[in-house]
């Protein structure tokens, strides 16, 4: 399988009518920056566009479950190539970046670094004794699908279904959105409550 | 149903006794009518939401009764309108309301009092919902989605009582 399979199938599903797209994959061939690339780790906006990915549908894609050599999470202009620096300044508005977590809440995935501010993280447990952050996304792509149902003004608008989930998440790490843990803990029941005062 | 309105259009065209005098008309507000304070949110917050059902109406109401006799048995005939509630949240439209009351001597000191009641005509309810600082759309009166949890209906719930009276 190329990776070129799995954003057709993206593309598929964009050109199908649904709301949201979960990734929960990636590519084993970290040592190369251009296979990261053309999965659009580095560079969502460009494959987005490249696939003619409905801007409506909220995408959540799961991050890397260890640290990688691309500078996903290098969390300084220092430590950070121009290149990752500039992919890393256009991550859509219509994606969701999910890392995971233990039952102690520690984190197992590749941290939020300069990501930090389209990023979250979810529980990681999956089935038969599976882990990490392809369990985590999809649980934040079902919660945005309540939210969704509950709140038909966030149908088709990926960027306000975002912005509750990110601002609802339980602050985890150090005070506000942090390098680690970026937002924080998905929190269904916070996202489903009113944000700010009722008007 | 029937045989009431039967009674009653007899009634009409009968030489019965009956009195117009329980005719009433009061206006004033809806005392605290709905929520005045505070609604909790799932997530334990809780939001000041007193304001927004103030009523911004002035309500009347008429009364009226008709009580006729037919073979001996009283029967009574209620109706009460409303010209409703208005408040920044909520909205019940005017309706009238329309009752009958029998009253089935059992002995000297036994009786039944039937009643059965109606709103015929108008009470609907009408919510309008709150928002977030996201635009969503929230029940006031719960602060849970308002697509899946607001009052919007009519008020039409016939109901019948039997009450028993005894005189001692």
């Amino acid at each position: 399988m190329y990776i070129s399979d799995g954003w057709n199938t993206v593309q598929y599903l964009s050109n199908s009518n649904v709301d949201i797209i979960n990734m929960s994959w990636g590519i084993d061939d970290w040592e190369n920056p251009d296979s990261a690339n053309e999965i659009g780790v580095t560079n969502l906006s460009w494959v987005i566009s490249q696939y003619q990915i409905d801007p409506t549908i909220l995408l959540t894609k799961a991050v890397s479950n260890a640290e990688t050599p691309v500078s996903w999470d290098c969390t300084d202009l220092s430590s950070c190539g121009a290149h990752e620096m500039a992919m890393l300044r256009t991550i859509p508005d219509q994606t969701i970046l999910v890392g995971a977590i233990n039952a102690d809440r520690e984190l197992t995935s590749q941290k939020a670094g300069l990501m930090k501010d389209h990023y979250i993280v979810a529980d990681g447990t999956g089935v038969f004794g599976t882990y990490g952050t392809s369990f985590a996304a999809p649980k934040v792509a079902g919660a945005a699908a309540i939210l969704m149902h509950k709140f038909p003004s966030l149908q088709r608008n990926p960027k306000n279904t975002k912005e509750v989930l990110l601002k609802t998440a339980d602050d985890l790490g150090a005070p506000g959105v942090d390098d680690i843990y970026g937002h924080g803990e998905l929190n269904l029941k916070s996202a489903l409550s009113p944000i700010g005062t009722l008007r | 149903m029937k045989t009431i309105t039967a009674m009653l259009l007899y009634s009409i065209v009968s030489t019965v006794s009956a009195d117009f005098s329980n005719l009433k008309v009061y206006d004033g507000y809806y005392d605290s009518y709905i929520m005045d304070g505070t609604v909790t949110d799932l997530n334990g917050a809780i939001h000041n939401i007193g304001s927004f059902y103030e009523q911004t109406n002035r309500t009347w109401n008429v009364d009226f009764s008709y009580d006729w006799l037919f073979d001996d048995e009283l029967f009574r005939m209620n109706i009460h309108t409303t010209n409703g509630y208005k408040s920044q949240k909520l909205e019940i439209d005017h309706f009238v309301e329309l009752g009958f009351q029998y009253v089935l001597g059992l002995n000297n000191n036994d009786a039944l009092m039937l009643s059965i009641s109606s709103i015929n005509i108008g009470a609907s309810i009408n919510e309008t919902p709150c928002y977030d600082d996201l635009n969503r759309e929230f029940s006031c009166i719960t602060a849970q989605s308002f697509a899946e949890d607001h009052i919007n209906h009519t008020l039409n719930k016939p109901q019948l009582m039997i009450n028993y009276i005894r005189r001692f």
